[in-house]
Formats: structure tokens, sequence, C-alpha cells
């Protein structure tokens, strides 16, 4: 009896000395269609050296007894069948500090471990949320004992508030919906077992209160955003938030633009909000939206013409707004390419952008105009503080566009081309519409037709574009804010007509030649 | 005296509605209105590994126990 016992102990020491890894050190491991891997006894590990070396398999089995285990920062695409005849424990997705493990697959319900490493603190005030998806397939009975430990929310969209999910293990969790958890320790990491999502998924979105809804990702791979095919978003705006773990701001992303770290790509148990504009609102997604590991591969916005950023700090914390200009955008708020402003936290600052039907908006596309644009900018914070506002990417524009910020508090107007930092001391009685942003000049001209650009301001120097009214006769007046007029006087017209402007502050232009009528406005620096 | 509550209401009210857009931000202390995580109490994180630690301890001396008995 002794003997066989440590025989058995002595075998099953081979077999953990000998379990197998399949090194996936740049000589990438990629197999032909029609071709099968197959693990059919002991256990394997794919450990992938960097995240560029991705494992491809056209068909891959784990038969009974056997097992798969990819360490973390290891990619794995299956594009044929895979088949796991091991249950759970046939294939693992590891997740560690170092990275998650990604698997693109187009089995559904394949039986599967999945890790999900996250951060937490002892601090219940330091904010470390994460929102987490459910990353097995619906009707799973999954319960609220996957997350024991953790604070538990999800989003009431109704209500417009987060609701605890409770205490209790056996709450019941939806597997279409997204969750937010607060983990009071450093770091843990949740295990998922049962059925891995594959193929089209629907999460569960609904259309009322403010229409703001946390859904997840349900696959063991990132998914983008942005993909040009795979989701269906009928009565979806474009924009995506979630909330940065230790943050003080929700992070956005919307066509092509992110502020506050926001991204296309939504991490493997990632959930995110995303807002219902209408009914029924509708939103699937496939795998053609999968993606894998949206770090490996994120490489920040690509450079997008004419926007703007600017950046608040105060009180040891920040937040940004963007105004970007756009063919198709509008002036009030559009789900296509604006962001809306969610709140943060009341003691970090709070920016954002007016759109003409007074939405609040963090990312606030605008249409290409001939003329200047006022944009009003509020800012909110509940303490009293210095702020600094930070203007970066202004060389996104055109050298002849000009770029004025108007406190109405202190009376300053600052061309922030020149000066990109502004300095005030915020106290929470100011109002919050203290500012405006003055987009002067053409906006653009590149994406605009010559011909439409009649008039503009660059500096001091009003430029009059009508070559169709060369020799023409005109009369031009310039009014300040207040609609004093500061100038009136004939004007005969050239192809291109520039004339220096001797004044300072906000101005408008008038000019009128026969029965047409140009205006543009400005600020003048003299 | 009330008009000091009244201001402190009214100082309340607004301070709600400046920062009323929504989602609100996640609460500033999960632990607010006396809420607790998923299996009440503390983690078990490490809990788990005491567990685990004991269980290992327990089938060692099983193991001792019976390599002796054979002998």
């Amino acid at each position: 009896m002794k003997k066989g016992f440590i025989f058995c102990l002595f075998v099953l020491l081979v077999m953990l000395t000998f379990a197998q890894t399949i090194y996936n050190n740049g000589a990438r491991i990629v197999s032909q269609t029609g071709t099968y891997w197959v693990i059919d006894n002991g256990s394997f590990t794919l450990k992938s050296e960097s995240a560029t070396n991705l494992a491809t398999m056209a068909n891959l089995i784990i038969e009974a007894d056997a097992s798969l285990t990819l360490t973390p920062q290891s990619f794995l695409t299956v594009g044929g069948t895979l088949t796991n005849s091991s249950g759970t424990d046939g294939i693992v997705l590891q997740s560690t500090a170092s990275g998650t493990s990604s698997l693109i697959h187009g089995t559904a319900d394949v039986g599967a471990t999945i890790n999900r490493y996250i951060t937490g603190s002892s601090s219940l005030t330091a904010m470390t949320y994460h929102f987490v998806s459910v990353p097995l397939a619906p009707a799973t009975n999954s319960t609220a004992s996957l997350f024991v430990g953790a604070y538990l929310y999800q989003l009431d969209v109704a209500a417009n508030s987060w609701a605890t999910v409770g205490s209790s293990l056996n709450s019941p969790l939806d597997e279409t919906k997204g969750y937010m958890i607060y983990y009071p320790e450093a770091t843990h990491t949740f295990v998922f077992e049962g059925p891995m999502n594959a193929g089209s998924f629907t999460p569960a979105v609904v259309y009322a209160g403010e229409g703001n809804n946390l859904v997840p990702n349900p696959y063991p791979s990132a998914i983008d955003w942005n993909a040009s095919n795979g989701w269906t978003k009928t009565n979806i705006a474009n924009s995506v938030y979630v909330w940065p773990s230790g943050g003080s701001n929700y992070a956005t992303y919307v066509d092509g633009v992110s502020a506050n770290g926001g991204s296309r790509y939504i991490t493997a148990g990632q959930a995110f909000i995303v807002k219902a504009t209408g009914s029924p609102p509708v939103l699937t997604m496939n795998d053609n939206v999968r993606v894998h590991n949206s770090q490996a591969f994120y490489k920040g916005d690509e450079w997008i013409p004419d926007l703007l950023r600017i950046t608040a700090d105060a009180n040891n914390y920040s937040d940004e707004a963007v105004v970007r200009f756009t063919e198709n955008a509008t002036t009030s708020a559009d789900p296509d390419f604006d962001a809306w402003k969610l709140s943060g936290l009341k003691e970090a600052p709070q920016l954002y952008t007016m759109a003409t039907d007074a939405e609040k908006l963090t990312i606030n596309s605008l249409p290409y105009l001939e003329t200047a644009y006022t944009v009003p900018m509020n800012f909110e914070l509940s303490v009293s503080k210095p702020v600094t506002l930070t203007f970066s990417e202004t060389e996104s524009f055109d050298p002849t566009v000009t770029i004025f910020l108007e406190d109405h508090l202190t009376g300053q107007t600052m061309n922030v081309r020149n000066l990109p930092v502004y300095n005030f001391n915020h106290n929470p009685a100011n109002a919050a519409n203290r500012f405006t942003l003055v987009f002067g000049g053409a906006i653009s001209v590149n994406e605009m037709p010559v011909e439409e650009t009649k008039m503009w301001i660059s500096e001091n120097t009003l430029y009059i574009n009508t070559p169709e009214f060369t020799g023409q006769h005109a009369q031009l007046e310039v009014f300040n804010s207040s609609g004093n007029r500061l100038m009136d006087r004939p004007l005969v017209l050239n192809e291109l007509t520039t004339t220096y402007l001797n004044f300072s502050g906000f101005v408008i232009v008038k000019l009128t030649t026969g029965d047409h009528v140009l205006t543009t406005k400005g600020i003048l620096t003299k | 005296m009330k008009k000091i509550i009244l201001l402190t209401v009214f100082a309340a009210i607004g301070s709600f509605a400046l920062f009323s857009q929504t989602p609100p931000p996640p609460p500033d202390n999960p632990s607010n209105g006396g809420n607790g995580p998923v299996g009440g109490g503390a983690p078990v994180g490490s809990g788990i590994v005491i567990l685990i630690a004991m269980a290992a301890g327990y089938a060692g001396k099983k193991v001792y126990n019976f390599v002796n008995k054979e002998e």
C-alpha cells in the first residue's frame, strides 16, 4: 500500500515537472486553414513573449483531462472551431498585474475559467471603482457570489443613479448588464467559470431617465467601439464612458476623440456606459468588434485636425473638455459626434462647453463655418482653489485661425495660441458660465470650398475674399460688443481685400455691397 | 439661526443642482448608508489563503499518519 502511494506521488511529480509550455517567442504560431491543434493529454501553457506575438490556430481541440492555459499577455485566436471536452478546467485565461490574456474564437458556449485581476484600496474614499462584466454566456444563472468581498453596484437607468446590489451572495446577476465594484484591498483576482460568449451578443439597453446604460464587454478579449463592422447601434449615441479607477472624472470617447484618457477599446472583463437616445434602443455586437488587448494596440488618438483640448487642473484633480470642428456636426448636441459631460467628483474641476441646445458637453463637435464661433465654456468646483487652464493641440488648426479665451469675470481676453496657459482663482460662488472660446478666421480652410470663405479676421487684419465682386463699391462697418459703430467707410473691392482694424477687443464686421451682406466677428488685440 | 438653516438648505440644494447631470460619479464611499460588500464583512482573499494552509497542514498530517501506520 505504501509503495503504491509513493509511486502515485512520483507520477504526479513527473507530470508537474513536464507540464508543457508552448512558447510563442517570436516565431508566430500560425496554423493553416483546415488544420487542427489537438491537446489530447496533459496541461499546456501558451506563453507569448510579447504582445505582438499572436498565436493563431485554425481549429483547436482540447480532449478530456487536457488543458490549455493562456498566461497574462498571451493572445490566441482560433479562427475555426474550438472544442473543449475538459469543462471549465480545459481553458484557463490568466490575469495578473502584468496583464490579462485574450482569446478570440467563434464557437459559443465553450467552457473556460476566466480570471480578472483588478486593483482596489483599503481606503474606501480612493474612488478605485471598476466597471466590470460577467464574461459568461447569458442565462448562466450567475450570482453576486462571483464578486464576493467587493461592494457591488448596478446603474439604475430610470433613476440615473448607482444602486447597490447588496451583500447577499445569492443576488442574481444579469450577464447582459454591466456592474460596478469597489474592492476594499489593494488587489484581487475574480474567477468566472462557465461558458464563454462568442458570436452575436445583445446587452440589455433601455430608454429611460437620461438613457445612460452600463453594458458589458461579454467576450474574453477586448472590443473596439469604433470597429467598422460588427456593431448595430439603433437609437444609441456614439459616445462611451468609463470610470477610471482612482480617477475623479469619467473618461470618454466619441468619433476618434477622447477626453480624460478615454479609449475606443473596452478591455476584457470591463463594462462601459452608453446613452440611449430614443425608443427602442438596440445595441448588438458580434465577433467583428473583438480585438486582442486594448493596451498593446492602443496608440492613442489619431491626429485629429481642428481640435482644441482644454485641461483644468485644480485641487490635485483635473478635467478635460474638447472642441473640434468636423463635417456633418451641428452646433447642438450630436449623438454621433459629441460626448456629454458626466459629472465627476465635486472636489474635482468640472469643465465643459455648452451646445446651442443647452446640453453640457465634454467633447463638442462643431461644423465648419466661415464666420467666427463663440463657444460658451463653463467651469465648476465646490472649493476655493487656484485653477490652471491649459490649451493644447492648437497646432491642429490652420495658422490663420485665431482662438481666444474670454473671462467674463475678470474681463480678460487672451490669445491661447500665443499664451496656452491661463491661471485664475476660483470661488464656488462664481457663476459657472464665466468663459467663452472665440474661434476666428477661416476654420480649416482646407475643408471648405474656397468660394465659401468670404471674410475673416486674423490678428488685426480683416481679409475680404470676394473675387466675384472685384471692382465693386462696398460699405465697411465695424461694431464693438455693445453695438457701438467704431468704423463706417467705403471700400472698392479687389480679389482679396485687406484692411487693418486699429481697435481692440471683440468686434463684429459688416460688409455691404449691392444686395450682398457679409459679416464676421473676432477678437482684436491691437 | 433660522436664516443660517435656510441658507444651509439653500446651499445644499444649489450644490446638488450644480452637479446633478446624470449619471452621477460613483459614491464617495461605498460603505455609505450601511452598505456592505458581497458576502458581508471583510473580503475573503486572505481567508482563503489561511484555509488552504490549514487544509495543506491537515493533509500532511494525514499522510504522515498513514505512512507511519503502514510501517
